[in-house]
């Protein structure tokens, strides 16, 4: 009986690429049913992506960050009205992103916060499509959305914060120019050339939203062009590209370890330091050593391409912004890094119990079950061992007070609570296994792109180790996880001849854990808006229109901010003259833009240790010479933020000068006191 | 992680294309026996470390009272400080603590549920009082003090500094 050829998932001709030999051979009828299905699949896949969008698009009018939301929507109203950005307000981060947002602030009206609510749109689309096309030149539909639908429901936080942070447009971006790399091979002649010059463009783009991710995408770039050249048939190097390839080999970790030298203990070191390792060994490992080899000019070559694009992009906002500042490039240290890391430092949590044994349990009880489902007693095991961690994950996991029904309910997302800071770390380490052993071939090439774009994107994680900021910095390190899991779904499949039920278990149990870290996430992006209790079960907050306020058109917030902050605001707008300074403390800046009030200091967030001491003299003389009758206090953010510490001298002063007013909820109006409105 | 990963044969390389016998022919050797072996190992492993934490988790222990609202594990319910010395001077009119004293949303206060009324410790006049609705009982400097019209004790004079963080409104 003559062998009949199958055609591997990763075998399958991407768009624009010649078709394998295999679709010509005799089992011609039985590849064209695979590829229909696969067809299918394609469109399902990207119809679910567009469905996720929909959603978000659905929530776009629901809720309020006075916080995050109000930092960006203040900044850009202060660009609008002619002020800039480090000369003026203080800005961590550069300013690509404030320029779009003024510039649809001209457009809009009063519909600001949806302004920028329709860029985190577009951002988060791009940044999906791109995931989903960078892996699905390696892997199948179904593994392919894993890392968008990862990042827009595990990690995205619509309508609890719509964080219209740069981080959304510079990752999504960052996701298209690893795409547009991963291409390259396809291009030769003059239009690789131009995609070079592209690529560099675009990673200038990303720098001019969020510096350090344009910097790390340009270390990866840097760093591949070297180990593996921009195809795969590039392995022979010279001894002197060699050395270089070493070098970055042992300058790229030295740098991050230098980088997060203030913070590093042993876990936070581990967290960053193995995946990146990892990651760099994979990348470097199958170059070979000849004189005929790829030479530094061929590396240079590339580089002078790339950085053409990166000049083009650069050179004239960077030269505009520094004569605008006078030359003053001082105020631009935040570029380089130059900033107090210790204020932005967030520590990598430590779980709260064992409870992540349990889920990992589950999934390899589950994987073991399907291995072994024809030898009954060995699987009966297995699916006892599966009970076994499910019951563990209730017992680790209840709470006191709780009954077992909430006990059970509230298990699957305890358990899981803080593992997705993990999960990219573990992708990247699995990727790097994977590449390390992959072939020369242009898959193989692609991973070990994937593998270092994902291990170097990943270090924007830091300094503010927590989940928020991993909708950020996971996106690559979870699509590199994604083709790993694609891989490993294929291969054991073939190894353990699953089909049917059995293939949908093995596929559950590598989902597993992934799936169980969206679960913490679901619980935020619904707190405030859905309470869940064992008398009342489900009920939604109830939710009013925002009425006619500065940059808050269109808006629909819950009851309780509506009679905390907006109240706030009303009362301060009754009792202020038009145009009138207040001010806002310690980080609630929305309330400056729907009073439509100037801010008289330099900073949106006034966060313990944001502004050194010379700085909160200033904030302190702009509140005496302006002066500053009314300020707003939001007392939840005061706790947030923990004790005064550096700021005390501010909140001493603020206590001498302004007494309380009045108070709606967490937020309180304080007034400047009689006898220090008198004082000189 | 490694030894999950290292269960999972690594399959053929890309461009070499599956035919349907070699799977057959690989289930029989290395692999298989490796990847059975890593499932148990991984399983042995992840159920010692989940067995030691029940182990040493608190519902083994005996004697500890039931859970009560604000308090910590372990924990009962009971009047400290003020409450302790108004319970004391009041008698069975405080009733019994059914939650352990805890601050008020975005007051400088404390309150304690009890069996019979709520008892509230004023920080600015540092006042404990108790209510039971219609009357209410205060600890002041010059002794135990009652009223009788509603939750809100008398006004009392401001001991404290006030500050940012604090505020004692006259």
């Amino acid at each position: 009986m003559p062998a009949v050829t199958v055609e591997s998932p990763e075998l399958r001709p991407v768009p624009g690429q010649i078709a394998t030999d295999a679709l010509r051979l005799p089992a011609a009828r039985g590849a064209a049913w695979l590829a229909s299905l696969s067809d299918i699949a394609e469109v399902t896949a990207i119809a679910c992506l567009l469905a996720l969008l929909g959603a978000e698009l659905l929530l776009i009018r629901i809720g309020l960050d006075v916080q995050d939301e109000g930092y960006f929507v203040e900044q850009a109203n202060r660009v609008l009205h002619g002020e800039l950005p480090f000369r003026d307000f203080d800005s961590l981060y550069t300013p690509a992103l404030l320029y779009i947002h003024a510039l649809l602030f001209g457009a809009v009206g009063d519909a600001q916060v949806l302004a920028v609510r329709a860029v985190g749109l577009l951002s988060r689309a791009l940044l999906a499509g791109s995931l989903y096309f960078v892996c699905r030149s390696l892997v199948r539909p179904w593994f392919a959305i894993i890392p968008a639908v990862y990042v827009l429901v595990g990690l995205d936080r619509v309508p609890q914060t719509w964080e219209p942070h740069p981080g959304w447009p510079s990752a999504a971006l960052t996701a298209f120019t690893v795409w547009a790399f991963a291409r390259l091979p396809e291009r030769s002649g003059r239009q690789r050339i131009a995609w070079l010059v592209a690529i560099g463009a675009t990673t200038a783009a990303v720098f001019a939203f969020k510096q350090n991710a344009g910097v790390f995408l340009a270390l990866a770039l840097v760093a591949f062009s070297a180990w593996q050249g921009i195809h795969h048939l590039s392995l022979r190097v010279t001894h002197t590209l060699r050395l270089v390839q070493l070098l970055l080999l042992v300058a790229i970790p030295a740098m991050m370890a230098w980088l997060i030298r203030p913070h590093a203990d042993l876990a936070t070191a581990a967290y960053f330091l193995v995946p990146l390792v990892a990651a760099v060994i994979a990348g470097i490992r199958p170059a070979c050593v000849s004189v005929a080899g790829r030479g530094l000019g061929s590396w240079f070559a590339v580089l002078g391409l790339l950085g053409l694009g990166a000049c083009l992009v650069t050179l004239p906002w960077l030269t505009a912004l520094i004569a605008a500042l006078d030359g003053r490039v001082d105020l631009l240290r935040g570029f380089v890094g130059a900033v107090n890391q210790d204020i932005l430092w967030r520590p990598l949590p430590a779980p709260k119990n064992a409870a992540w044994g349990s889920v990992l349990g589950i999934a390899i009880a589950t994987a073991a079950a399907v291995r072994w489902r024809r030898r009954p007693l060995y699987a009966a095991l297995a699916g006892c061992g599966a009970v076994l961690f499910a019951v563990s994950a209730v017992v680790l996991t209840a709470g006191p007070g709780d009954t077992i029904r909430q006990a059970i309910l509230r298990a699957p997302g305890r358990a899981a609570d803080g593992m997705a800071l993990l999960l990219p770390v573990g992708c990247i380490v699995a990727g790097a296994w994977q590449s390390f052993y992959a072939p020369p071939t242009r898959a193989g090439w692609r991973l070990r792109w994937l593998t270092v774009a994902g291990a170097l994107a990943f270090l924007t994680e830091y300094p503010r180790v927590d989940e928020m900021h991993l909708a950020w910095s996971a996106g690559l390190p979870l699509a590199v996880g994604a083709v790993v899991l694609g891989r490993m779904s294929r291969n054991l499949g073939a190894y353990w001849r699953v089909g049917g039920v059995s293939q949908l278990a093995l596929g559950a149990a590598l989902l597993a854990v992934p799936v169980a870290t969206v679960v913490p996430n679901l619980v935020v992006r619904s707190e405030g808006f859905v309470q869940v209790s064992s008398a009342r079960g489900v009920e939604f907050a109830p939710v009013v229109r925002v009425p006619r306020m500065p940059g808050l058109r269109g808006l629909i917030v819950t009851e309780k901010q509506s009679e905390t902050v907006l109240t706030a605001a009303r009362y301060v707008e009754d009792n202020a003259t038009p145009g009138e300074p207040i001010f806002v403390y310690p980080s609630s800046p929305m309330v400056y833009v729907m009073l439509d009030r100037p801010n008289p200091t330099r900073f949106a967030h006034l966060y313990p240790g944001a502004a050194s001491p010379a700085e909160l003299e200033e904030v302190i003389t702009a509140l005496e010479s302006t002066p500053v009758r009314f300020v707003v206090v939001s007392d939840a953010a005061l706790m947030f933020w923990g004790l005064p510490k550096a700021n005390a001298p501010l909140e001493t002063y603020l206590g001498l000068a302004y007494r309380d007013v009045a108070r709606f909820g967490e937020y309180r109006v304080l007034e400047r006191t009689p006898e220090a409105a008198r004082a000189p | 992680m490694m030894v999950a990963l290292a269960a999972i044969p690594r399959g053929p390389p890309d461009g070499v294309q599956l035919s349907a016998t070699s799977p057959r022919t690989h289930a029989n050797i290395g692999p298989c026996r490796l990847d059975s072996l890593g499932l148990v190992v991984a399983a042995s492993l992840l159920l010692a470390v989940v067995a030691v934490n029940i182990a040493a988790s608190p519902i083994w222990k005996t004697g500890i009272p039931p859970h009560a609202p604000y308090c910590e594990v372990g924990i009962a319910p009971s009047f400290q400080f003020g409450f302790a010395e108004l319970s004391r001077q009041l008698g069975p009119v405080m009733g019994e603590p059914i939650e352990c004293e805890h601050g008020e949303e975005w007051t400088v206060d404390t309150r304690q549920l009890t069996t019979t009324g709520v008892a509230v410790y004023h920080w600015c006049t540092n006042t404990p009082t108790f209510s039971t609705g219609p009357e209410g009982w205060m600890l002041t400097a010059s002794g135990l003090q009652r009223w009788t019209d509603g939750y809100d004790p008398p006004t009392q004079p401001i001991v404290r500094v006030p500050d940012f963080r604090r505020p004692c409104q006259p």
